[in-house]
């Protein structure tokens, strides 16, 4: 099923929950792999739902519906030396706005400048009742009522079908340079946490194993300055960050199940199977390991965070930390607020959501 | 008053001398910063998690309305118990937990105030960005309740984005953690942010994971007049669309500035008729060219002036234009209607001038200043409430103010919130579906509806 029009696609949402059908929504198709398989009845194409509703460079704000390409809106913001400011991944040419919105994705810059969720200021939705519902706005201050914007990154579309969205945008740095270090792990993660407890402008760190790559973006003296007093050699692969960013570095690529990791910062190697490469200052931790999902989560609990199954593996068991009670509860609560009738990506998130 | 048999089970959770009941007890804990007064039948002093949990419970089990309270300087009535019932007063559980520098995170009790938290970390080299102008008595439960961020929002965020995770006890007594220590890793719905700015009307915070970012190496002041709000509000967009992020960009319309004028010696710029300060930071080596970078970016038609501090004094002398601003409003009237609203940034001339047609309409004085980074903007409706018909004509005033932001494509609040005070506007902002919504969100955390119960939603 295609929908261009909200109105349409309100249609077959109405129609899909009179018909107690499940849907599976979809955009550029680029997250399929990421959360749980779901065997739903229909799918909803929302791809054509698209463009740039409206873009005030002078306001920093962007409107676009769900289903504009991610390139689109960042070559219209690049045209105006204004960017993204959490550096989404697209996983695949088709991305949208919706599907990253949807999953919550952010690149490199997250732990300096926020995650996608930070820059979201308001979305239409459709709920599953096949009301379309407005929260938030254009201003990036608003305690109106609850912050319902922001439950809808990261609920991989089991709360509503995204309509549009508004976010703000920032200007982009004036200067770029990537420094490398050669560095054993202990080290590289130690140096890491250091240079975040400071008043630096870096604005990426990525370690692969054998080198520490550090980003530093701002005027060009901010940047010059903050080179000498880190040292190391000048990093010359312009793509650099963005191979990182989509998975197109030398790591990715293996044939074992891609495990990430959100830890403590300063959590010490896991000691798990595998190869390990780190991003976000030591918090993000991308694993390749034929290690069993217990041995995994529970080292990612002992490092004071999560696993995610990212890629490969067995779809259909949980991709997330399994929710304990009676947070499990409140969201399967919450889930039913939206869509009563479990219209939308039924178990896309947990087995029950 | 309370049932003897409910007060002693209360002291059995807290204390005896944990709970008040006698009417010049409570009394003190029945108000906020709205004027706004309601007693509470009872205060109870939770000193830990557990302490909240059992209070929650007992509440549910006698069906006794409750209200979490900081320091009481919101300004909206949002903790004003207006059922009576308990008002869990949470100035006891001001321990800050853990101050984790290596992880950048602090962990702390709600009732630990602002100005002690920022004391705290400075020795570590960090801060927590917000910083509403209540900092020294205002509570981080309180800041987190309503989302107040202060003027360094436009640079760092607002709590929202700087907090990592909350320890909760809903209003149906289920405990509850949200969020992941150290990390900001979201599983599932994120409730964090759901909790933050909710006003207390779904979960009673009891712990809150903090994320800290490092103090800057220096920072520079800086004062530009316009000739007119308009030049002014061109120069704030020109300002945010450039690298070089202010923290601070403080705005004073035309008529603060008479104001300011007449009450007070600050020599000014002749035929100001918008002023806009601001504050940079950075690595000292850097901080002359960010300078430089936001004087190029204040440049443009209508500008009088633009003035750089670099000393202790001088950065005192541009401060005491806005710092003159209240002593010189108490003079005018004797209460002022202070509204928090937000407008899109190139809307604030339409926004002022809105305002100027309706003081003269209303003929009530309407002065205007605040956060123009963001588009949050303090309007004061100034009134002397012994002229009945004055206080009836800023009711009527105010109505309009908010139909003139929400035509401008704003908002009623950026950091003060609902609670009492704008219930009767709310729905203007948000659709009947919309408000249903989020009444199953609210009836999910607190079914009794228990939890500071008539408050955000219209009654």
């Amino acid at each position: 099923m295609n929908g261009n029009q909200s109105a349409e696609l309100q249609e077959l949402v109405r129609a899909a929950a009179g018909a107690k059908r499940t849907l599976r929504i979809i955009g550029g198709g680029s997250k399929n792999f990421l959360g749980r398989a779901t065997s739903d009845d229909d799918v909803l194409n929302v791809a054509g739902h698209r463009g740039i509703v409206s873009y005030e460079p002078e306001e920093l704000v962007l409107t676009a519906r769900a289903g504009t390409p991610l390139a689109e809106i960042e070559s219209a913001l690049a045209e105006r030396g204004q960017m993204l400011p959490f550096e989404p991944p697209h996983y695949g040419a088709n991305a949208t706005l919706g599907g990253t919105i949807a999953c919550n994705l952010s690149g490199p810059r997250r732990p300096f400048a926020g995650a996608a969720r930070d820059y979201v200021l308001g979305t239409d939705i459709i709920n599953g009742r096949g009301e379309a519902l407005h929260f938030g706005g254009q201003v990036m201050k608003n305690v109106a009522g609850y912050d319902v914007s922001r439950l809808m990154c990261g609920a991989y579309g089991t709360l509503g079908v995204l309509l549009s969205i508004t976010l703000k945008v920032l200007p982009r740095t004036a200067e770029t340079l990537t420094l490398r270090h050669e560095l054993g792990s202990a080290d590289a993660i130690r140096m890491m946490n250091a240079r975040a407890g400071q008043p630096l402008p870096i604005t990426a760190t990525a370690y692969d194993g054998a080198t520490l790559y550090t980003r530093l973006e701002g005027t060009a003296t901010a940047v010059q300055a903050a080179r000498r007093k880190l040292g190391g050699d000048v990093e010359n692969d312009p793509a650099f960050w963005a191979n990182v960013r989509e998975q197109r570095h030398g790591y990715f690529g293996d044939a074992r199940k891609l495990w990430r990791l959100s830890v403590a910062p300063t959590a010490a190697s896991l000691n798990l199977g595998g190869k390990t490469f780190i991003e976000w200052n030591g918090g993000l931790r991308w694993l390749y390991s034929d290690e069993s999902p217990e041995a995994i989560r529970t080292a990612a609990r002992a490092a004071g965070g999560h696993a995610m199954l990212f890629r490969g593996g067995d779809e259909g068991a949980d991709n997330f930390d399994p929710l304990t009670e009676p947070l499990a509860t409140l969201q399967r609560n919450l889930k039913s607020a939206f869509d009563p009738a479990g219209v939308f990506n039924r178990g896309r998130l947990f087995t029950a959501i | 008053m309370i049932d003897p048999a409910l007060r002693a089970a209360f002291a059995e959770i807290v204390g005896a001398d944990q709970v008040l009941v006698e009417k010049a007890d409570v009394w003190p804990y029945g108000y906020d910063n709205s004027r706004r007064h309601s007693p509470p039948d009872a205060v109870v002093f939770p000193h830990n998690h557990e302490h909240v949990a059992r209070i929650v419970r007992l509440c549910n089990q006698h069906g006794l309305a409750m209200v979490a309270r900081g320091r009481g300087t919101g300004t909206v009535g949002a903790s004003v118990p207006l059922r009576g019932g308990v008002v869990l007063a949470m100035e006891r559980m001001a321990r800050i937990v853990r101050i984790d520098p290596e992880n950048r995170v602090a962990v702390v009790e709600p009732g630990v105030t602002n100005q002690d938290l920022q004391d705290a970390l400075a020795p570590h080299g960090f801060f927590w960005p917000p910083d509403p102008t209540s900092a020294a008595y205002c509570t981080i439960g309180g800041n987190l309740a309503y989302n107040s961020a202060g003027p360094r929002a436009i640079k760092y965020g607002t709590p929202r984005e700087n907090t990592l995770g909350l320890r909760a006890v809903t209003g149906a007594g289920t405990e509850i953690k949200t969020g992941v220590y150290t990390t900001k890793g979201v599983v599932g719905y994120d409730f964090t942010r759901l909790l933050i700015g909710s006003e207390g009307t779904l979960a009673i915070i009891t712990e809150a994971t903090l994320k800290l970012t490092p103090l800057p190496q220096t920072k520079r002041t800086l004062r530009a007049t316009y000739r007119n709000i308009r030049s002014a509000a061109s120069a704030v967009s020109r300002l945010m669309a450039q690298p070089v992020t202010p923290y601070v960009l403080e705005f004073i319309d035309g008529n603060a500035i008479e104001m300011i004028r007449k009450y007070s010696s600050v020599p000014l710029p002749q035929g100001a008729g918008a002023m806009l300060i601001l504050e940079v930071d950075g690595l000292t080596a850097g901080i002359d060219a960010a300078v430089d970078a936001l004087v190029a970016a204040a440049q443009g038609d209508g500008l009088i002036d633009v003035v750089t501090a670099r000393t202790k004094d001088e950065v005192d002398a541009l401060w005491a234009t806005r710092k003159a601003l209240s002593p010189a409003l108490r003079n005018v009237a004797p209460k002022k209607i202070n509204e928090d609203v937000v407008v899109p940034v190139a809307n604030l001339p339409d926004l002022i001038d809105g305002l100027d047609a309706l003081a003269r309409r209303y003929q009530i004085q309407i002065i205007n200043f605040g956060h123009a980074g963001n588009g949050n903007i303090h309007v004061n409706l100034l009134v002397d409430p012994d002229q009945a018909d004055q206080l009836e004509r800023a009711e009527k005033c105010l109505d309009e103010v908010f139909s003139l932001v929400l035509n401008l494509n704003g908002t009623l609040s950026g950091e003060h919130g609902v609670g009492i005070e704008k219930r009767p506007f709310i729905s203007r902002e948000l659709t009947p579906e919309t408000l249903q919504l989020m009444k199953s969100v609210k009836n999910l955390f607190d079914p009794a509806g228990l939890l500071n119960p008539d408050k955000i939603f219209p009654a």
